[in-house]
Order: C-alpha cells, then sequence, then structure tokens
C-alpha cells in the first residue's frame, strides 16, 4: 500500500511538472494560438479570432501568454498589436494600441517588464513596458531591431538587427547600452533568433542563405563568462529539412522548432542535444511553427544549473 | 523675344503640383511619398506607395506612378520646350540583407536588385504599376521592405542618351512580420 501510494505521488508530482508547449497553426484557417504538453499530446486552441495571432512566448510563471495579432485599422491597413492572456486563454487582454506595430514580446525573467519591437517613431526598434501595457519606453539599439529576448538573468537582451554587417543577431544591457555582435556572419546569410539557454550561456540563432526556409542552418552560439563574446559557434545538427521558428527547450536539453518535409505542411519537433534524436511533436495537415516551452524545472540562479520548483514556487506566490 | 506663356495646361499642371505636394501627406499617411518638378517645360512626377504585406497570400505589393508631360507652349502655339521620353525604374527592393546601413545611418545598397523592373525609354504620359513579390519562402519574422521608384527624362530629338533630368525618385519603407506559411 506504501509503495502505491509512493507512486502515485510519484506520478502526480511528474505529470504537475510536467512541461507545456504553446505554438501556432493554421489548422483552423488562420494562426490561432495552440498549447500542448512536451510530448505534443492534448494539443488545445487557445484563441479564436478572424485574423492571425502569432509569435506567441510564456511568462516566466507560466501563468500567461503573450503573443501579437494582426489587426485592421479604419483605413484598412494591417497592423499589429500585442496581447496577454492567462495560460487557458482566458482573460484576454490588448497591451498596446497605437497605429504604429507592435510585436515580438518578450518577458523579464522576474516578470515586471515585456520587451517587444515597434516602429512607433519610425523604424523598428525595441521597447520595453509594464506587464499591463504601461510606461512604454524605447531602447537604444540599431536600425531595425526586432525580436527582443531577454537573458535568464535580466541583465542583457539578444535581438535581431540590420547593421553594419546586415541582418545579424546582437545582445545589449537590459539599459540598450553596450551592443555587441552574437552571430557570426556568412555571405548572405539572413539571421533570426532562437533565445537564450536556461542556463544563459547560450544563445540559439538560426540563418537561411537569401532569408529562405529551403537553405537554412541552425547554431548555437557558446559565450565567455563575461557573456559579451562569443567563444564558439556550433551548428546543430538537425537531418535536411526546410527550417523555421527555432526555441530552446525548457530544459536547456533539447532544440524545439518548425520543420518542413518536402511535400508537407509544417510542424514541431524537438531535436535532442544529447543524443540528436528527432522527435516530431505534430502531425497535422495545417502549419504548426514557433513553439516556446514553459518548464517548471527552471533554475533559480541562471548561472547555478541547480533545477528547482521555481516555476511552481513564482505560480503558487500569486 | 518672344515670351512663353502658359496655357490651360499649364495651369492644370500647376494644379497638379499642388496636388501632387498634398498627396505626399495623404499619400504619406499609407506608406507613401511622391515627388514632382518641371525641368525645361517638362512636368514630372513620381510617387510610390500603398506598401503592404498579406499573410493570407504571401506576398508583398507596392504602387508606383510616374507622370511626364510637355506642358510649356510658346506664343505661337508650338511647344517650346523638349518632346520628352522617359526611362523609369521601380523595383521593391530585397527584403532585409539587400542592404545595410553606413555610420551615418544613410542606407548602402549591396546590390541594385530588386523586384521589379528597369522600364526602357518610352513616349511621355502617364503610367502606372503595382509590383508584388512572394514572401512564401522566406523565415518567419520582422522583415522591412524598400519600394523605390525613379525616373531618367531624355529629349526625345537627342540620340546621345544623356537625361536632362537624372534621377528624381522616392523610396518608401515598410516594416511587418511574416507569418504564416
Amino acid at each position: 500500500m506504501r509503495y502505491l501510494i509512493l507512486v502515485i505521488s510519484f506520478l502526480l508530482v511528474t505529470s504537475t511538472l510536467q512541461g507545456k508547449i504553446v505554438f501556432d497553426s493554421s489548422r483552423d484557417g488562420n494562426l490561432e494560438i495552440y498549447t500542448m504538453n512536451s510530448a505534443g499530446e492534448n494539443q488545445t486552441r487557445l484563441t479564436d479570432y478572424d485574423e492571425s495571432d502569432f509569435f506567441p512566448v510564456w511568462s516566466p510563471n507560466g501563468q500567461q501568454i503573450a503573443f501579437a495579432r494582426f489587426l485592421f485599422n479604419r483605413r484598412g491597413d494591417k497592423n499589429e498589436e500585442i496581447y496577454v492572456m492567462d495560460a487557458d486563454g482566458t482573460n484576454l487582454r490588448n497591451l498596446t494600441q497605437h497605429p504604429a506595430l507592435d510585436s515580438g514580446p518578450s518577458w523579464s525573467p522576474d516578470g515586471s517588464q515585456i520587451a517587444f519591437a515597434s516602429n512607433r517613431d519610425g523604424e523598428l526598434n525595441i521597447y520595453l513596458m509594464d506587464p499591463d501595457g504601461g510606461d512604454v519606453r524605447q531602447l537604444k539599439s540599431p536600425h531595425f531591431s526586432g525580436q527582443p529576448r531577454w537573458s535568464p538573468d535580466g541583465k542583457q537582451i539578444a535581438f535581431v538587427a540590420i547593421a553594419e554587417l546586415g541582418r545579424q543577431v546582437y545582445a545589449m544591457n537590459a539599459d540598450g547600452t553596450q551592443r555587441w555582435l552574437v552571430s557570426k556572419p556568412r555571405p548572405n546569410a539572413w539571421m533570426h533568433l532562437g533565445g537564450w539557454s536556461p542556463d544563459g550561456k547560450q544563445i540559439l540563432y538560426k540563418g537561411s542563405i537569401n532569408g529562405l526556409v529551403t537553405d537554412s542552418f541552425v547554431v548555437i552560439a557558446t559565450l565567455n563568462p563575461t557573456r559579451r563574446k562569443v567563444v564558439k559557434h556550433e551548428e546543430v545538427p538537425i537531418p535536411k529539412m526546410d527550417l523555421t521558428t527555432v526555441s530552446w527547450s525548457g530544459d536547456g536539453k533539447s532544440i524545439l522548432f518548425s520543420g518542413r518535409k518536402e511535400g508537407e505542411k509544417w510542424d514541431i519537433y524537438r531535436f535532442s542535444l544529447l543524443d540528436d534524436q528527432l522527435l516530431q511533436l505534430t502531425n497535422h495537415p495545417a502549419s504548426d511553427v514557433a513553439p516556446r516551452e514553459w518548464n517548471p524545472l527552471l533554475p533559480v540562479s541562471p548561472q547555478g544549473l541547480v533545477p528547482t520548483r521555481w516555476g511552481e514556487i513564482k505560480s503558487n506566490s500569486h | 523675344m518672344k515670351g512663353i506663356r502658359q496655357n490651360p495646361k499649364a495651369v492644370i499642371c500647376l494644379v497638379a503640383l499642388v496636388l501632387a505636394a498634398v498627396g505626399v501627406l495623404i499619400v504619406g499617411s499609407v506608406y507613401g511619398a511622391s515627388d514632382a518638378g518641371t525641368t525645361s517645360g517638362v512636368y514630372w512626377e513620381v510617387s510610390v506607395y500603398n506598401l503592404s504585406y498579406s499573410s493570407a497570400t504571401q506576398r508583398t505589393s507596392s504602387s508606383h506612378r510616374y507622370l511626364v508631360e510637355n506642358n510649356y507652349i510658346n506664343d505661337d502655339g508650338e511647344y517650346a520646350a523638349i518632346k520628352p521620353k522617359f526611362r523609369f525604374a521601380h523595383f521593391v527592393v530585397k527584403l532585409d540583407n539587400s542592404y545595410t546601413y553606413n555610420a551615418d545611418g544613410s542606407i548602402k545598397y549591396d546590390s541594385d536588385e530588386g523586384f521589379g523592373a528597369t522600364v526602357p525609354a518610352t513616349g511621355a504620359g502617364d503610367h502606372s504599376d503595382t509590383l508584388g513579390t512572394s514572401v512564401a519562402n522566406l523565415d518567419r519574422g520582422p522583415y522591412k521592405i524598400y519600394a523605390y521608384t525613379e525616373l531618367d527624362i531624355y529629349d526625345a530629338a537627342d540620340t546621345g542618351g544623356t537625361p536632362i533630368v537624372s534621377g528624381p525618385g522616392v523610396d518608401v519603407e515598410y516594416e511587418f512580420t511574416k507569418v504564416g506559411d
């Protein structure tokens, strides 16, 4: 009897601690936000909107999801605004209401700020705002800066920008100072940012020759201890297929991405960095893209690498 | 000395010039820009507007317009200015990496390649085009497109190939997030 209780308790704890993946899917005709568990099961639609909802990201405690939504203004021009909803799809709130483009949200690790890209001052740049959409302020970043991603310690923000070397991945202090180059330029390669590893020691990015998903490569940049210089760029040996929207898994042991085999639509895959195993998580006739995983087993200290139930602790503290 | 007087057509063109100036404001609010001028009795306009991206069709689009008119006649009722012909270039510059920035913030084009075309010299008149390009196989994320319109005006009687008006042009940029297939 005692063993039975132990087994049941173990199953309850592990199921509670199982990560969740949020992603986009076009399975209802336009892009909507969905979630599933880390194994690809329990796929659930969260939004139901006439236009596209896209690029969802988890709040640090896994209780909310921020994303971008296409809207049309009175003239019929398409615009992008940032929304937040609870993790079950309820309590939808519009954080930005601006005629300019507002897109690509990213939560700070402590949940106190959201970074996003906007061209409200003329050209795409990185901005910060409070989680309720208030106190919007611009960071000083290069021309055409987008896709912001906070470092796990909250001290830096990685992003893509078009500057002297074309479209590259950069990082800067969270106050917008001291920009440094992350990606390794290659001829005709356009870079996209995947994000920081959960321990903050690596940055994942993707390059595509002339921007094409049909000719892409995925790279992990390993940073030196000061986190301001890349000491190694390693290409991830993902089997050949069309690639887009890469991200780290919640535990940093694998990479999530959207892949497309010849003649098929986009599906979500997990590539293990431990044994190079490829696992297909979705298999749907529609396109599934932009996976982002939240894992309750996040380290308290990005440098510590000691797994704790930080996510759960944060969840229960609210 | 024979004076040159403006005929009613010239007045119309003057009105058009004013409207074109207003048009900068109107079109500018929908991702547009235009320019106009008069050289050697030739009135010209260039404009580019309505840059857009459709996630449904996975295409970008831009509208371009070129107007060249000989708008002056002399006291004898003859055209005092040249009979123009012109060549125009219009293109949507390749998304992203086709350009970088100089230190002063100006754009440095890596190549002249574009999705549009340079059209051979043609007679004076009013021409419009809508250019589009597929972004279906581009990676998802933020992008910027540049739409550009440029004009060279020649004297139709001059076979030397030297333009009397070279390169008045306008360009507009448009930022969007590529999503979907």
